[in-house]
């Protein structure tokens, strides 16, 4: 097995005490950091991400993935240069008003990170105004929004209008997903369905490219 | 007294000395690690009562405060039906009862077996369906069905349950403004608060936010109910490897730890309030991410729950005819009779959620019958074998008379005791079956005839001028 194969092995296996020797031996040999990245670490996780789609990986090898993949890149990240990491995308995410099911959203953005893109969860509970000035702040790629109850579903709607209502907000990427949301209400709305955590990586993926 | 539904299988899922070990467990949880609160009013009550408030609203609750609200809490429950009659009664007999939904976001249609949007329509035709089937004792309604605005679905869907079921009710709400809505309802239903107090036909319940968050809206359930004197149920629901440790009995200490501390809250405001022990440990599914109402792991849990409550000497509330599947097929009926056979043979008292498919993302009249028929087919099971002396004594006498190479047919016993014997309603043993199942079509052509026939008793004028007029202010709020 070559080092790169080690090294995307690692980042499958959630080798955690391995991948950092096996980054540093690739580089000691003189590869390019961001080879690295790609050929390795990356190439592991989309396997993670085919495996966990066929059934073949679980949640929780899945984490245990990305942790690997932070493992290595703490070593890769003061080598790599500006534009070598492409972050996958800036996602803004909340439970909205009204709604206290979290775990759904939490692992929803536990995928997403591993997928490279930066999270900001607000939490639950998270009125319309808080989510449009996060996203004043952040400046995100795609606002997810989680909503269990058909009561809170009012709640995605009205912040989906006010985030329309702002120059500065109205061009954000919105999805939507949770036990009373589908494709035709978030069609309705104005946002992007997906019903579970790996298809909302795939959505995220398609909305920012 | 017998109890209502004879259980002669001497089944538990946990030992006694299981039990102790997971109590003592649990009353480290409170005692020494302690619970979110988010109550400053229960804090505040909690101190008072001796419990002990940390930092970021921890609460950790001593022993001696736990074994209190043990004395305290009442080891029964009665609920009436709608027109005043005590139709669940809950004590030594340790009687069991089931209950059943009348609406979710959506419904199995019952001719097409498909998927589709639940209706205020619907709304009626499951209150008539359960109002018929004498297996149901209570139902809930959830004010989750379309075409009203969501947030007074609840209140709608109580009101239609008030016209057409005449049993008692678990009320659920999104939130507990909602459920007052349905109390105040209630209450000049039936004449006044101190009536609905004395002989309550609804109850209400909340739950924890797994793991240890006892929020605000879910204390103000345990508050109002208690003051109110309406039954409340606080029942976790967590997901192994999710919501709760990955072994059962690491979310079965976690949820005990949970449900105690919803004891404790109700005896401190109320020292006797009624409180019922409810307990939905659940697999996590780890290919799917979903929260699953068919794991076998599950409806043992649910079994080992009402092991712990029975130890507690609380009602408990246990789980029947759940799914996965999203249909009825044979994965939806294979995991209804699991967890109707677990939870009848169980320590259960009120049994609720049936029929739940897609993990409770539907519903379906048909689910109905098919509860109906698992019913009585596991009560059959567990009435158990009768080992009497003068049973034992006809036995022999029979066995004797009857001689080796015999038969029975003609025997006294046989025809004084045939009848005993659980015969299906709607399952066929035919000599002859035939070649494609008509089962579906029969039970298709029952629900009609029900919906067409049955005619629930109807409530007088008065009280439909109540309803009435609750509607028109509930509907008039958000147009
Ligand atoms: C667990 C649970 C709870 C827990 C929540 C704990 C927590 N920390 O989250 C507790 C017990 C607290 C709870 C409370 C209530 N619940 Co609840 N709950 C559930 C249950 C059983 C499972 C939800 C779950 O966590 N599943 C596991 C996670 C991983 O899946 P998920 O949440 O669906 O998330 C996945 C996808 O939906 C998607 N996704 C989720 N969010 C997002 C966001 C984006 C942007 C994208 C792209 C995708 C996406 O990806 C996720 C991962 O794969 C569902 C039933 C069900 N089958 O959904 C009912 C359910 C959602 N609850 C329901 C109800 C009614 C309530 C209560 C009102 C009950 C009550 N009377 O107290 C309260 C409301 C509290 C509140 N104000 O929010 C109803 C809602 C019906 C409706 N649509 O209106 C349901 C459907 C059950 C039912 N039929 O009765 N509940």
């Amino acid at each position: 097995m070559d080092i790169l194969e080690m090294i995307a092995n690692d980042v499958v296996e959630g080798e955690m005490d391995e991948i950092a020797d096996h980054v540093q031996e690739a580089l000691d040999g003189g590869m390019e950091p961001k080879k690295v990245l790609d050929e390795g670490m990356l190439k592991g996780m989309n396997t993670v991400g085919d495996l966990f789609k066929e059934g073949e990986m679980f949640v929780p090898e899945v984490l245990m993935s990305a942790k690997t993949m932070d493992e290595g890149m703490e070593i890769l990240k003061p080598l790599l240069k500006e534009g070598d990491v492409t972050k996958a995308g800036v996602v803004v995410m909340a439970t909205v008003k009204g709604d206290l099911h979290d775990i759904g959203k939490k692992l929803v953005c536990m995928m997403l990170e591993g997928a490279g893109f930066e999270i900001h969860d607000l939490g639950v509970d998270v009125t319309p105004e808080e989510i449009r000035d996060a996203v004043k702040e952040k400046n995100p790629d795609i606002v997810g929004m989680s909503a269990m109850l058909t009561t809170t579903m009012l709640s995605m709607q009205d912040t989906v209008a006010l985030l329309k209502q702002d120059a500065t907000t109205q061009n954000v990427k919105i999805m939507i997903g949770g036990a009373p949301a589908n494709p035709d209400v978030a069609t309705e709305m104005g946002a992007n369905y997906s019903a579970d955590a790996s298809a909302a990586v795939d959505l995220a993926v398609s909305l920012v490219s | 007294m017998e109890r209502n539904i004879p259980n002669n299988v001497n089944f538990s899922v946990l030992s006694p000395e299981q039990i102790q070990k997971i109590h003592r467990a649990s009353v480290t949880v409170l005692s020494e690690f302690g619970v979110k609160m988010d109550s400053a009013r229960m804090r505040e009550e909690l101190q008072a009562a001796g419990a002990q408030i940390c930092e970021n609203d921890i609460v950790k609750v001593p022993e001696q405060l736990i074994n209190k609200c043990l004395e305290t809490v009442p080891k029964g429950v009665s609920l009436y039906s709608r027109d005043g009659e005590e139709i669940i009664k809950i004590g030594a007999e340790n009687n069991i009862y089931f209950g059943a939904i009348i609406d979710v976001v959506n419904v199995l249609d019952h001719h097409t077996n498909k998927v589709r949007k639940m209706y205020r329509e619907d709304v009626k035709n499951f209150a008539v369906l359960e109002d018929y089937l004498d297996s149901v004792s209570y139902t809930t309604p959830a004010g989750m069905f379309n075409g009203v605005d969501p947030r007074i679905a609840s209140q709608i869907a109580f009101l239609d349950t008030c016209r057409y079921f005449t049993k008692a009710q678990s009320i659920v709400t999104a939130e507990c403004s909602g459920f007052e809505d349905c109390l105040h309802v209630a209450q000049d239903f039936v004449g006044g608060k101190d009536k609905l107090a004395e002989k309550p036909f609804i109850m209400y319940y909340a739950e924890p936010i797994s793991p240890f968050m006892h929020v605000d809206e879910s204390v103000k359930r345990i508050i109002v109910c208690a003051e109110n004197g309406i039954p409340i149920t606080y029942m976790p629901y967590s997901m192994m490897g999710g919501t709760a440790p990955v072994t059962p009995v690491g979310a079965l200490i976690q949820n005990n730890a949970d449900v105690l501390m919803g004891l404790v809250m109700s005896q401190v405001i109320k020292p006797g309030a009624s409180f019922i022990y409810g307990s939905m440990p659940t697999v996590f599914d780890m290919k799917t991410t979903v929260g699953s109402y068919g794991a076998p792991e599950f409806h043992m849990c649910v079994a080992a729950s009402a092991d712990l409550a029975d130890f507690y000497g609380v009602p408990f509330y246990g789980s029947h005819c759940l799914s996965d599947a999203k249909t009825i097929d044979a994965q939806s009926v294979a995991e209804f009779e699991m967890s109707m056979m677990s939870t009848m043979m169980s320590k259960a008292n009120l049994v609720h959620d049936g029929p739940f498919l897609d993990h409770a993302n539907n519903i379906t009249l048909i689910g109905l019958l098919l509860f109906d028929e698992m019913f009585y087919q596991t009560k059959a099971y567990v009435n158990g074998v009768d080992t009497s002396d003068e049973m034992i004594d006809l036995m022999l006498k029979t066995i004797k008379d009857v001689g080796p190479g015999g038969h029975y047919l003609e025997e006294r016993s046989t025809l004084k005791n045939f009848k005993k014997i659980w015969y299906p309603k709607r399952f066929k043993r035919l000599m002859e079956n035939p070649d494609e199942s008509d089962l579906m079509d029969r039970l298709i052509a029952e629900v009609d005839h029900i919906l067409e026939t049955h005619v629930p008793k109807p409530i007088t004028q008065e009280q439909e001028e109540v309803l009435a007029s609750y509607e028109a202010e509930f509907m008039s709020r958000y147009q």
